[in-house]
């Protein structure tokens, strides 16, 4: 895992530079237990503090450019998550938080899930856990944003 | 007392900041953090016995390979405790964001015996 050894104010100027102006995420819930939600929640509490980094959170997909998605995708909710999709500008990225978002986990093959929200958005990247600790969602933002390498630890 | 007041009242100051310098600085997450699961595949005898205890299928022990769909795994550590040889243990790697679906799973080949 590549760690970037510069300041917080150089990826600052990294997100400012690729999207003229900082990140801005719109956290959506397509049916998830809430576990994923208070991870990120807590990515704006003091311990994580996010907006050092110039990322912030939106309360319209109008104004975001990253849509962080928690949950299994359930049928009720799919057509209200492409409408939150389409309602952003682009360049739009799309953030797949947790097993649920990613492959339905513990939720699989339920009627009422559509098995992740890769079949009802284009996904950017995925960060798996359960719930995934905040870190770990940092490091899935930066890599949406293009600033660190994405992957498995090398074996 | 009162130093013991004004020391409650500056120890905060002393602190310095509280927030995480992560990404600036490499993580250092305490061991009893469940992170990636770690297969030793010299100690695995395929006896798919995480294969059976994992509740969402995450792992499969196919072809000569065990195999671990991390897009599955909720890092509960079900696979670790049924091990009869100890061959799992989970890892306090967290970070695993990828950007395609393939690359989230991670495939270990096994050497055959007997």
């Amino acid at each position: 895992m590549t760690q970037i050894p510069d300041p917080a104010g150089q990826l600052r100027r990294s997100i400012a530079g690729r999207l003229g102006r900082s990140l801005h995420i719109r956290h959506l819930d397509a049916g998830s237990c809430n576990g994923c939600d208070w991870e990120i929640a807590a990515l704006l509490n003091p311990y994580y503090d996010i907006q050092r980094l110039g990322i912030d959170f939106v309360a319209s997909p109008r104004h975001a450019d990253l849509l962080l998605v928690t949950g299994v995708m359930t049928r009720n909710l799919q057509d209200a998550a492409l409408r939150t999709y389409e309602a952003m500008p682009e360049p739009r990225l799309v953030v797949a938080v947790g097993a649920c978002a990613i492959s339905g986990g513990v939720f699989a093959g339920g009627y009422a899930s559509a098995d992740g929200i890769g079949g009802v958005l284009p996904v950017d990247v995925l960060v798996p856990g359960c719930p995934p600790r905040p870190e770990a969602l940092i490091q899935g933002l930066l890599v949406a944003v293009g600033r660190m390498e994405p992957g498995l630890p090398a074996r | 007392m009162i130093a013991d007041l004004v020391d409650r009242f500056l120890r905060p100051l002393r602190r310095g900041p509280l927030t995480r310098p992560y990404p600036a600085e490499a993580l250092d997450l305490p061991a009893t953090v469940r992170g990636l699961p770690e297969l030793d595949a010299g100690r695995c005898d395929s006896s798919a016995d995480c294969v059976r205890a994992c509740p969402t299928q995450a792992i499969a022990v196919r072809e000569g390979a065990w195999t671990l769909d991390v897009g599955r795994c909720i890092f509960c550590g079900d696979c670790a405790r049924a091990c009869p040889r100890d061959a799992i243990r989970l890892g306090n790697t967290v970070e695993l964001a990828a950007r395609n679906r393939m690359d989230l799973v991670v495939v270990v080949p096994l050497e055959t015996r007997r």
